[in-house]
């Protein structure tokens, strides 16, 4: 019987060899990092369309975005949704980090694996189509996005991607659970390189509607800068973010024998349904309990050995108290000296996006020894008893840190970032 | 894998089956051998479907689409066809994998009022009266959109708390499914996957997102369904479109036998390659169809010579259909005698996310019958593929091709009977 650090030494590793990124923080990784290094909050009143008769009318979204539009065939720009826009410039960004040609040669030992937003409907698609029935001329449909996982055969195109494309949707845990999979592909042997990450947005009249019928969303409009407050006694919901976050994964002897420049790790990954409702956490944090634990697991690391953990933390009374529950119940003992972060008080909650600029920020993280704070926090709630970090960026040494998700339907992931020093 | 069997062996122990011409294995084993006259088969839609009969758990009914309602009964369908009970595996143990379509399939009537009152005439929208208005919905609106609502349901219908995911990836989606959840099995990850697909292609803004991308067949009405051109016909220009599920529960022979299910199939094999060269660009020459083809029979350990059977795509798009075509001359260039071909798409339409899963349903009926039936075989021009099976060569290759330029391929190897 092999023991886990027999079986981690003779397993292949997966390393992180390019991260892009286009947040509301900013267009790029580095200014995306740059804001949350200086602890901003970029909401504010929702310009997408327009919110004043909402009852919730702000969010985090991505400012003086332009699509890079060399990237894209002519005929596909008129259907390029937001989601698919932010997802081809960070991918640009990761790709050019990794050193590798976009849309160079394609390769059986290359894919991609992408956590992709739902499609935002538009009210003159359902007015056209759902309700005059003019689903017989199309050219009555004045603009029709690109399929989600037509967006992900983009990506497959600049990647080169010839070892099968994957896009997965377990909305809040889709970049979570397409980051983990991206892994396991390399883990297996299948293909050495892979594009992943996640995208979305969900600023539109349908979404605000859906989420705030809900009781999900803040409702701290006069307060838009303050309104996502993870972990705070007073949190009253999640505000939207938006964005895309792509890395470039990559088997470890395959990164070195290229000369790329290593990131980071992915060390452990874990994945769970909760099983329990689709909304709804199970009060005693079970599936994310077994996540972290799956993933500490895998990684062949102890709890003692995570100094950092980039909470799902949306900002809602039920996730980030079942959630630190969980957190309480992994790392037992260690609890009070493993920091707890949730970035969304910086972002937004990018849903499908989340759990992928959630992983680069513990990635960053690792590289620069520092610890992400929560932003807003203002009467920590007793309730959630978990060590939080600082409230500005301070310096702490450490070799790993994990990152959850958690997603409406009960899936739940974690993964664990290594540093870069392999 | 060639030769004996083994407890490891991962085997297929049951099939959720349904279109819109019947639910279920047997039944539609029965419209597989029928005369067009005895289907009775209208269209391919299951807009008038009703999954209330053949839900498990009916509470779960109120806050879906009536997409996934589609999805859940295929579910239901799977769990009693293979007899699964929660219970007959730990929770931790029991993975579920669902390839979903595209979420713009939802059919999300509960703003129609907000929407038909806040339009202006002239195309433009006032939304502070679609906030008014929508604002009247049911709170569980939202969750008719979620694309991994079929997910939750069966994990909670198995209590499934293993390793999960939902996959939006077109015509091969189910596969993909499939696939990964082969993949959990056999490096031990899990004891039972219960995987496959849904497709509800008919939606309205699907069928005119994919008639906008010039994908369907236009001007040839469902209704002429019989002489509509399907997949690997030199007529074909789109495809025909069908809504259904297919789903199959695969675990160790051994557990298998330990809980006394009935074996389908044994599942060898499975993959996927990409052309990487963006939607709808195909590599005509099939380049990558082949490449998927030496895959998955390395991995099952087999060579073209024992592959009796190919379940083809055939999706229905010219290029694609070509590229299939050529890939499968190539591969089965060497072989004396070429194994029989199946369009399952001329009797059930394009299945999209729930495609290339139905069949292994069947092949003992077709291997046992020697021949591949009327219903689901096509002539194709100058092409070595009959209709004819060796039943000395066991093993079954089910193909698909997406519109996206991805394919996906399984290897199942039919039960000694």
């Amino acid at each position: 019987m092999q023991t886990n650090s027999e079986k981690q030494s003779l397993r292949r590793r997966v390393v992180i060899t390019g991260i892009g990124a286009v947040t509301p923080l900013g267009l790029s990784m580095q200014d995306t990092w740059n804001g949350l290094v200086e602890g901003i909050s970029v909401a504010g009143p929702v310009r997408r369309f327009d919110a004043r008769q909402f009852p919730v009318q702000m969010a985090y979204e991505v400012d003086g975005f332009k699509l890079a539009k060399d990237l894209v065939l002519m005929h596909e720009v008129p259907h390029m949704s937001d989601i698919c826009a932010f997802a081809i410039n960070a991918t640009k960004e990761a790709l050019e980090q990794a050193h590798i040609p976009i849309a160079g040669p394609v390769s059986d030992r290359t894919s991609v694996c992408f956590g992709v937003g739902l499609q935002c409907p538009q009210l003159s698609w359902y007015d056209q189509v759902h309700l005059q029935r003019k689903f017989d001329d199309p050219s009555l449909i004045p603009h029709i996005h690109l399929f989600p996982d037509q967006m992900s055969s983009i990506l497959g195109r600049l990647m080169g991607a010839g070892g099968g494309i994957t896009s997965v949707h377990t909305a809040c845990a889709s970049s979570g659970q397409a980051m983990g999979e991206a892994y396991d592909q390399i883990l297996s042997g299948d293909v050495d390189l892979v594009l992943t990450g996640g995208t979305d947005s969900m600023i539109s009249p349908f979404y605000h509607t859906g989420f705030n019928l809900l009781g999900a969303l803040s409702k701290r409009n006069d307060s838009p800068k303050t309104a996502s407050r993870p972990f705070d006694r007073d949190r009253d919901g999640f505000v939207f973010g938006e964005g895309a976050c792509v890395f470039v994964f990559e088997e470890l002897e395959h990164a070195k024998a290229r000369g790329a420049t290593i990131l980071g790790e992915v060390c452990g990954y874990g994945v769970t349904e909760s099983a329990y409702r689709i909304t709804d956490l199970h009060p005693e944090g079970t599936g994310p309990v077994e996540a972290m634990q799956m993933a500490l697991d895998d990684a062949g690391i102890t709890a003692a050995e995570v100094g950092y953990i980039n909470a799902h933390g949306t900002s809602t009374q039920l996730n980030d108290r079942i959630e630190a529950l969980a957190i309480a119940k992994v790392f037992g003992e260690f609890a009070p000296r493993t920091y707890v972060s949730s970035t969304k008080s910086m972002t937004g909650h990018m849903i499908a996006a989340a759990g992928a600029i959630e992983f680069a920020f513990c990635v960053k993280a690792l590289e620069h020894q520092v610890l992400p704070p929560s932003i807003n926090l203002f009467n920590p709630d007793p309730d959630c008893r978990v060590n939080l970090t600082p409230p500005q960026i301070s310096s702490h040494p450490m070799n790993y840190a994990l990152s959850n998700s958690v997603g409406f339907g009960g899936s739940n992931t974690a993964l664990i970032a290594g540093r870069g020093t392999v | 894998m060639k030769g004996g069997m083994s407890g490891q062996d991962l085997v297929i122990t049951g099939l959720g089956a349904l279109t819109n011409l019947a639910t279920g294995r047997t039944r539609l084993s029965e419209c597989m051998t029928a005369k067009p006259d005895q289907r009775q088969q209208k269209d391919y839609s299951l807009a008038g479907f009703k999954a209330m009969p053949l839900m498990r758990d009916k509470r779960h009914l109120k806050s879906i689409s009536h997409s996934d309602s589609v999805g859940m009964a295929g579910v239901s369908v799977l769990l009693d066809d293979a007899k699964l009970n929660i219970g007959d595996y730990p929770a931790a143990r029991i993975g579920v994998y669902v390839g979903s379509p595209s979420p713009c399939a939802s059919d999300n009537d509960a703003y129609r009022e907000a929407i038909i009152a806040s339009h202006k005439g002239d195309g433009s929208y006032d939304l502070a009266t679609f906030a008014r208005l929508s604002h009247e919905a049911r709170p569980v609106t939202l969750l008719t959109g979620l694309t991994n609502n079929v997910l939750c349901y069966t994990s909670l219908l198995m209590d499934a708390r293993g390793p999960n995911s939902s996959y939006m990836a077109s015509a091969v989606a189910g596969q993909l499914a499939v696939i990964n959840a082969m993949q959990r099995l056999k490096r031990g990850k899990i004891d039972l996957a219960i995987a496959g697909g849904f497709a509800f292609p008919t939606d309205p803004i699907y069928l005119a997102m994919l008639t906008k991308h010039g994908l369907t067949q236009r001007g040839v009405p469902n209704k002429n369904y019989e002489t509509v051109p399907f997949g690997l016909d030199p007529e074909t220009i789109g495809m025909v479109l069908a809504d259904g599920a297919a789903f199959v529960a695969i675990e160790r022979r051994e557990q298998a036998r330990c809980r006394g299910a009935s074996v389908l199939a044994t599942l060898v094999g499975g993959a996927v390659t990409s052309d990487g060269l963006g939607p709808k660009h195909f590599h005509s020459d099939g380049r990558s169809i082949l490449r998927l083809l030496h895959k998955v029979v390395e991995q099952a350990g087999i060579s073209p010579a024992d592959v009796g059977l190919v379940v083809s795509g055939a999706a229905g798009i010219t290029d694609l259909d070509l590229a299939e075509l050529n890939a499968l001359q190539q591969f089965f260039a060497g072989v004396t005698e070429a194994p029989a071909l199946a369009v399952p798409s001329k009797l059930w339409g394009n299945l999209l996310e729930a495609g290339g899963l139905m069949e292994i349903g069947f092949l003992n009926e077709i291997y046992q019958a020697g021949a591949v039936p009327a219903s689901l075989s096509v002539a194709v021009p100058g092409s070595r593929f009959g209709a004819k099976i060796d039943q000395t060569k066991p093993y079954v290759l089910l193909l698909r091709t997406s519109a996206w330029g991805e394919y996906s391929c399984i290897v199942v190897k039919r039960e000694d009977p």
